[in-house]
C-alpha cells in the first residue's frame, strides 16, 4: 500500500505543480481556453490521445476482452483509423484554419460563426454542456471505482481526490494546464498499459499460446465476429471512433494547435500513440485464460494487474488509469466552462465582461462545473446513472453533422444545422428512453440492439440533407469569412 | 491461418493498424510535397 500511495503523491504533486506553472500564462481567456492557439504537435497530440480513452475505456476495453475475446480487437483498430487519423485529416486542418478565420475558440461559437445562427450555438452549447457533465460524472465515477479496487479505498474517497486535484490544476492553469498534463497523462497511461500487456502476455506464454487457450475455451472468443456477432461489434465500434467526429473536447485541440503545418507530425504521431488502443481489449482476452472466474467483467484488468503486477507496477497501473480519467475529465471541464461563459452568458444573454472578468468568470465556472460534476459523482442519482450510457451518443449526434457539413459544403443551411441537431438528439435520446417507457410497443429484436448513436445521427444526416437541399445557404459573409475568402 | 494461429478476419485488425500508421506517414509525407509544389 505504501508504494501505491508514494507513487499517487508524487504523480499527483506533479500534475499540480504544472498547474501553478501554467497559471502564469493564462493571461487572457484565448489563453485559458484553447491555450492561445500556441500548442505544440507532440502535446497536442498526446495529449488528444489522453482526452479519447478514459478510465472507463481501459477497464471497459478489458471487460469487453474478456466477454467477448479477440474480436474486440477491432474496436482498438477502429479507433485508430476512424477515431484518430482520419478524424486528423479530414477535420483538423479546415477546422484549424476556419476557427481562426471566425475567431471561435468554442464548438458552439464555431456554428454561430459559419452559418450565423445564434440559435444553432445556444443549442449546441446547452444539449453538449449539459451532457458532458454527465459524461464527466461517469468519468470520476470510474477513476474512484479504481481507487476502490486497486487500493481498497472507499468509493468517495477516490471521487474527492481526483475531483480535488483536476478541479485545482483546470481553474488555476486553464486549457495549457489541461494539455500538458494530459501529455503526462498519456506517457503514463501508455506506459501502464504496454506493462501490463508485455507483462500478462509473458505469464500467459505468449501470443499464440493465448490463441490456443482461448480456442480451447470457446473458439468464438478468437473469431470474428465470435460471441458478439456482427450488429454488436459495428455500431460499438462506430459508436466510439465515429463519435468523437462531435466530441468538443477532443476537437479543441486542432483549434490549439500553433499553426496547421504542424498537423502532418502531430497526424503521425497521434496515430502511433492512439495504437494503444488496442491493449485493453487484448489484455482483457488475456485475463480470459488467466483469471476465468469472475464476478462481473469489469474486474478483469484490475484482477489480471493484481496478478501479474508487483506493487511498484501495480501502482504505476493505477496512476495510468487514473491518468486517463483525469485527461478526460479535466479537458470536458475547459470546454463546458468556456462554452457556458462564452456562447451562454456573454453571447447567449448579451452580457458584456471586460477581458478580465471573462477570464476570471471562466475560472470560476470551471470551478462551479467541477464541483457540481465531483458532487453528482459523490452519490449518482438513478437517472443520471441511466443517462452517462448515452451521453457520448447526444453529443455526437448533436455536433457531428453540422460540423462536418459546415467544414465542407458551402451551401450548408443553417436552418438545416439546426433541425439537425434538434431532430438528432430528440431520436437519440427517444430511442434509448425506448425500452423504458412502458407505454410503447416492444420493439423487434433485431432493432432492439440498434445504439441511439446510430439513430440519432442517421436522422440527422437525413434532416441536414433535406434540409440544405430544400432551405438557404448561410449568408455570404459567413461562408466568406469562414473560408478566409475575405 | 494467419499468424499466431488467429482467423485472418481476426488478425485482420492488426493489419489494418500497421496500415493506418503507414496511411499517417504517407499522407504527411504528401501534404509536405503538395505545399512545397504550391510554394513553387
Amino acid at each position: 500500500m505504501i508504494v501505491y500511495i508514494i507513487v499517487l503523491v508524487v504523480y499527483l504533486g506533479m500534475l499540480a505543480a504544472i498547474g501553478m506553472v501554467m497559471s502564469s500564462r493564462s493571461k487572457s481567456v484565448g489563453d485559458f481556453a484553447i491555450g492561445g492557439r500556441s500548442v505544440g504537435p507532440w502535446v497536442t497530440a498526446l495529449s488528444f490521445v489522453a482526452a479519447y480513452y478514459s478510465s472507463v475505456v481501459i477497464i471497459g476495453g478489458g471487460a469487453f476482452g474478456w466477454k467477448f475475446g479477440l474480436s474486440t480487437l477491432w474496436v482498438g483498430a477502429g479507433n485508430v483509423l476512424i477515431g484518430t487519423t482520419l478524424a486528423w485529416i479530414i477535420l483538423g486542418r479546415r477546422i484549424r484554419r476556419f476557427t481562426e478565420n471566425l475567431d471561435a475558440m468554442t464548438l458552439p461559437g464555431f456554428f454561430a460563426g459559419r452559418y450565423g445562427s445564434a440559435e444553432a450555438r445556444i443549442f449546441s452549447a446547452a444539449a453538449t454542456g449539459l451532457f458532458l457533465i454527465i459524461y464527466n460524472v461517469s468519468v470520476l465515477k470510474g477513476m474512484a471505482n479504481s481507487f476502490e479496487v486497486l487500493m481498497d479505498l472507499p468509493y468517495w474517497s477516490g471521487v474527492v481526490i481526483s475531483g480535488v486535484v483536476i478541479l485545482f490544476y483546470t481553474s488555476v492553469g486553464g486549457y495549457l494546464a489541461v494539455v500538458w498534463t494530459s501529455f503526462v497523462q498519456a506517457l503514463v497511461m501508455i506506459a501502464a498499459l504496454v506493462l501490463l500487456t508485455f507483462m500478462s502476455l509473458q505469464k500467459v506464454g505468449g501470443m499464440t499460446a493465448l490463441v490456443d487457450r482461448l480456442n480451447t475455451v470457446d473458439p468464438g472468443l478468437v473469431n470474428t465476429p465470435g460471441v458478439w456477432g456482427w450488429a454488436g461489434l459495428i455500431s460499438f465500434t462506430l459508436i466510439v471512433s465515429l463519435g468523437t467526429w462531435g466530441m468538443p473536447q477532443l476537437l479543441v485541440r486542432f483549434y490549439s494547435i500553433k499553426n496547421d503545418k504542424m498537423l502532418r507530425l502531430g497526424t503521425v504521431i497521434v496515430t502511433v500513440g492512439a495504437s494503444v488502443a488496442m491493449l485493453p481489449y487484448l489484455t482483457g482476452a488475456i485475463a480470459r485464460v488467466l483469471v476465468p472466474e469472475l464476478a462481473s467483467a469489469d474486474q478483469a484488468i484490475p484482477a489480471l494487474t493484481k496478478l501479474v503486477l508487483n506493487d511498484w507496477g501495480g501502482a504505476l497501473f493505477l496512476a495510468g488509469v487514473v491518468a486517463a480519467g483525469m485527461s478526460t475529465f479535466a479537458g470536458v471541464l475547459i470546454i463546458i466552462s468556456s462554452s457556458m461563459v462564452n456562447d451562454v452568458w456573454i453571447n447567449g444573454l448579451g452580457r458584456t465582461l471586460t477581458p478580465a472578468a471573462e477570464l476570471k468568470a471562466n475560472r470560476v465556472m470551471s470551478l462551479a462545473v467541477g464541483v457540481i460534476s465531483l458532487l453528482i459523482a459523490l452519490r449518482p442519482p438513478a437517472l443520471v446513472l441511466v443517462l452517462t450510457a448515452f451521453s457520448w451518443a447526444v453529443i455526437a449526434s448533436t455536433n457531428l453533422w453540422p460540423l462536418l457539413f459546415g467544414l465542407y459544403w458551402k451551401r450548408t443551411s443553417p436552418k438545416a444545422a439546426l433541425w439537425s441537431m434538434v431532430a438528432g438528439v430528440t431520436a437519440a435520446l427517444l430511442w434509448q428512453a425506448w425500452p423504458r417507457l412502458g407505454w410503447l410497443p416492444d420493439l423487434p429484436a433485431g432493432l432492439a440492439g440498434i445504439h441511439g448513436f446510430v439513430v440519432g445521427t442517421t436522422v440527422g444526416l437525413v434532416v441536414i440533407l433535406i434540409g440544405t437541399f430544400a432551405g438557404r445557404p448561410a449568408r455570404r459573409e459567413c461562408v466568406d469569412k469562414a473560408w478566409g475568402s475575405r | 491461418m494467419a499468424p499466431f494461429h488467429l482467423p485472418w478476419l481476426t488478425f485482420g485488425a492488426f493489419l489494418v493498424l500497421g496500415g493506418t500508421i503507414i496511411l499517417a506517414f504517407i499522407w504527411a509525407v504528401v501534404d509536405k510535397a503538395r505545399e512545397g509544389g504550391d510554394e513553387s
